[in-house]
């Protein structure tokens, strides 16, 4: 399982999304329709383990 | 962490925001005179405080402008009614109505809501696990 963390600010105006065990565009994909649902996207931010891609298997 | 995003919260889902609405004890009445113009956009729905006072400050207005809907209320709680209950810009109706577009945004894609919690600031923490 892959947590995640969400801020809704009291007004209900903003909402601050944050993957915590995500890995490369796991999250963004996830999110997309929701963020899509919520209203407009206006500050994003991607983190290293954006870049690191999905945990992989390796048969050997 | 692989992403960290904010979003500014657009009313897409009018019923749901119906819903959040009569919630707080707000009336939700969609508006017939076509005429009635408020900061240039004209008024969808005209929100109506059931448990406050009589009278022009206990009203807000859903507007509609180029398809995305704004709703506008007085933000002097002294002044209107609903802001005095539920805080300013919409406050708890707002919120609610946040947070039931992310539920259902989650679970239609399989992941759950652990836990929502209130923090001081009265903005609300929602822990998500998605399989």
């Amino acid at each position: 399982m892959k947590e995640s963390q969400i801020i809704i600010s009291p007004d209900g105006s903003k909402v601050e999304m944050e993957g915590k065990t995500f890995q490369g565009r796991e999250c963004v994909d996830f999110f997309a329709s929701v963020q899509k649902a919520l209203g407009e996207v206006i500050k994003e931010k991607k983190l290293p383990a954006y870049y690191i891609g999905p945990k992989q298997r390796v048969k050997i | 962490m692989s992403q960290w995003s904010k979003i500014k919260v657009i009313i897409k889902n009018v019923e749901l925001f119906r819903q959040c609405c009569e919630k707080h004890g707000v009336g939700f009445e969609l508006n017939k005179n076509s005429r009635m113009i408020i900061q240039g956009m004209s008024v969808y729905a005209v929100l109506k405080d059931q448990q406050g006072r009589t009278g022009g400050h206990d009203e807000a207005y859903l507007c509609i402008k180029a398809n995305e809907y704004h709703l506008i209320i007085d933000n002097d709680p002294n002044w209107c009614s609903i802001t005095a209950r539920v805080g300013q810009n919409g406050g708890r109706i707002m919120r609610d109505y946040a947070e039931a577009t992310i539920r259902n945004g989650i679970r239609m894609k399989g992941g759950i809501v652990q836990s929502a919690t209130e923090q001081r600031d009265k903005s609300l923490l929602l822990r998500v696990m998605v399989p």
